[in-house]
């Protein structure tokens, strides 16, 4: 079963400037396992050495937030949509 | 050490009016960050700004003076709503309420996550005397030092109210 990833410009490097990438699986776990046999390099970006997704950035299936629904064994479908998104942060100097 | 550069191409169209509607929004916003998305249309180096999208600060409560945090649902559904047309989220916005339009070293490792947008970072001043809006971006994905983005401000549609916004002062001290 094939799901669509939404790739982040700042990983497109990594995917020969592909943004969309197709991967097999039934968990998040699975297809980013899956991304992970063609794009070694890709995966290094996402997940830290401790096996989670790294803190900056955020996973969402059909636009929930994986980390208030299973991590990274929320269940994925067909047809669904998986994006990657860097967190949007910063802020001025510390006060003081 | 990583740091701003000087300025690089392009060109970012920001209208007066939604220039002032920015710092109206960060004067509104004191002592908290205001923080939104910048849509607009890509020309080559020239980018127009169309709207700015506002959104909730969704940093820690206790951060909020020095802190921003967008939800990516809002870009993920500016997205999706965009498709398919000519305009496209081109960049995000957010005040510093105590500080210079410039990024910080939080500012700019969060950049480094986002090579293709621009970020425009507004200083309220105070009420609005001594506001200044500046725009920036990064050359490359991880690179920590960006570079400042001319901004044309387009007075065509909107008059100015000089004594409530004063853009043109770059710096107030902090006193």
């Amino acid at each position: 079963m094939s799901v669509t990833i939404r790739i982040p410009s700042a990983l497109r490097k990594l995917t020969n400037g592909e943004s969309e990438l197709n991967a097999a699986g039934s968990t998040v776990r699975e297809l980013l396992d899956d991304l992970g046999k063609e794009n070694p390099g890709l995966i290094g970006r996402i997940m830290g050495d401790d096996g989670e997704i790294k803190q900056f950035l955020n996973v969402f299936v059909n636009g929930s937030d994986i980390r208030f629904e299973n991590d990274l064994d929320t269940e994925v479908k067909a047809g669904d949509e998986v994006s990657i998104v860097p967190s949007i942060a910063g802020g001025g100097e510390l006060p003081g | 050490m990583n740091g701003p550069k000087g300025f690089g191409s392009g060109v970012l169209d920001l209208a007066g009016d939604r220039m002032d509607e920015l710092i109206r929004e960060a004067v509104a916003t004191v002592p908290e960050e205001s923080c939104g998305l910048v849509v607009g249309r890509r020309s080559g180096d020239r980018i127009r700004v169309t709207r700015t999208i506002s959104c909730e600060n969704r940093a820690l409560p206790t951060e909020r003076t020095y802190r921003f945090e967008i939800d990516p649902r809002r870009l993920l559904a500016e997205e999706r709503s965009t498709r398919g047309s000519d305009e496209e989220v081109v960049g995000f916005y957010h005040s510093h309420p105590d500080s210079d339009p410039i990024p910080s070293v939080v500012d700019r490792g969060y950049m480094a996550l986002w090579p293709d947008k621009v970020w425009v970072i507004v200083r309220p001043g105070v009420g609005g005397r001594g506001a200044s809006v500046r725009a920036w971006r990064i050359d490359e994905v991880d690179d920590e030092s960006p570079r400042e983005i001319r901004i044309a401000e387009d007075r065509s549609s909107s008059r100015r109210d000089s004594s409530k916004v004063d853009e043109g002062v770059r710096k107030e001290e902090d006193t």
